[in-house]
């Protein structure tokens, strides 16, 4: 009677269409804008997410750049920075006369993505400072801003 | 998850194959038979190096080997080669350059070393590492809110990049000590030098950036006259 013992050659064959479905798998995730945006989020005194009551809008100073419009109910805020600055300010406008001024001073980092996605820019933030009108401090949490979505900078209300 | 699985069952092949060959060595006739120690020394040439770059790819490599040849079993290999690259992506116009040399290290071990055979199949592990430098440059970056640009052209940027291989293939004597064969490789990239504005988009012997690819060998095979293969 014969015995069938498994050779090395279907253990090889059997290796090499392991490999070849591994190969298959290949995937590339563009970001449809390659621009890469500070995050930012907004806490009450105890460090728990609070939302600016009343539209918001967030300009950017010395432009007509106006970044958020009239936003309602806001807990988070993705603004962008310029490429061609190394310090940007923003206004955060609760109303006419009750505003704030953030002012984020970075690095501008131009990164090959790859070949299919390109190019974009990648910042370092190298200080964040706000006035207190409406806010009451300012926090970098994580200075590298590229295309993952993490949080970057966290506003703190006042006390009260 | 899969690709654990994969090195688990080539890895698993290496460990039996000598398994099979302890129970086999208590056939007497075997017994009888004492293989010499030193085998034989190979010298191999990678054609597909060169063939990637003919049928259209975005680089080039050439490739010698030396292996000697224990107990036509066991096969310690020396890979040395230079890769280059030289592309520009048509679409985002982006070039590349890279040129250097690269090393492999590691075994091969013959699961038909007990077969009377010149042909056989084998698998292998290598550990490979390249030191190379490259340029890219791409249009300048054009900011989408405020308007203005940023040039991208960057020279010499140098990086180290060391790297895994698991190969399986085959081989066949084509004429007297003139051998061929052809290899699949699993790479695995270990680490790199990162750079905040790029990271390497080829790496000489490993082929085009990813942390897991393939690469295929096709090798013409000399063995040195310095003693029978068999």
């Amino acid at each position: 009677m014969r015995t069938r013992t498994p050779s090395p050659l279907r253990h090889l064959l059997a290796a090499v269409v392991l490999l070849s479905g591994i190969a298959a798998c290949s995937d590339t995730d563009c970001t449809t804008s390659n621009t890469a945006y500070v995050n930012y989020n907004i806490y009450d005194a105890n460090g728990n997410s609070v939302s600016l009551t009343g539209p918001v809008t967030v300009t950017a100073a010395g432009t007509d750049s106006v970044l958020i419009n009239q936003e309602s109910n806001l807990q988070s805020m993705q603004l962008p920075l310029r490429y061609t600055s190394t310090e940007d300010t923003f206004v955060v406008h609760l109303s006419e006369v009750l505003f704030d001024t953030i002012f984020v001073t970075h690095q501008n980092i131009p990164h090959f993505i790859s070949m299919e996605c390109g190019t974009g820019m990648y910042y370092h933030i190298d200080n964040a400072r706000c006035t207190r009108r409406i806010f009451d401090s300012i926090s970098v949490v994580n200075p590298d801003i590229n295309f993952d979505a993490n949080e970057h900078i966290q506003m703190y209300m006042p006390a009260n | 998850m899969n690709t654990f699985k994969c090195i688990c069952l080539l890895i698993s092949l290496l460990l039996f194959a000598p398994m099979q060959a302890q129970e086999k060595k208590q056939n007497p006739e075997t017994e009888t038979e004492k293989k010499p120690f030193f085998q034989g020394v190979g010298i191999a040439v990678d054609l597909g190096g060169i063939g990637n770059k003919l049928f259209g790819g975005t680089y080039m490599s050439s490739e010698v080997a030396a292996e000697v040849n224990l107990l036509n079993r066991y096969m310690p290999v020396v890979e040395i080669g230079y890769g280059v690259s030289d592309m520009t992506d048509e679409d985002k116009n982006i070039s590349y350059k890279a040129s250097a040399p690269y090393f492999r290290v590691g075994m091969n071990y013959n699961f038909m070393h007990n077969k009377d055979t010149y042909s056989i199949i084998y698998g292998g592990l290598r550990y490979g590492f390249s030191s190379f430098s490259f340029d890219i440059s791409a249009p300048d970056l054009q900011d989408p809110v405020w308007g203005g640009s940023t040039p991208f052209h960057y020279e010499g940027l140098s990086c180290t990049a060391q790297w895994v291989e698991i190969v399986a293939g085959i081989r066949a004597q084509i004429w007297k000590n003139l051998h061929m064969g052809w290899a699949v490789r699993y790479k695995r990239l270990l680490s790199y030098t990162e750079h905040p504005n790029a990271d390497p988009h080829y790496i000489p012997g490993y082929g085009v950036y990813d942390n897991v690819k393939f690469g295929f060998t096709y090798n013409i095979i000399y063995y040195l006259p310095l003693s029978k293969k068999k």
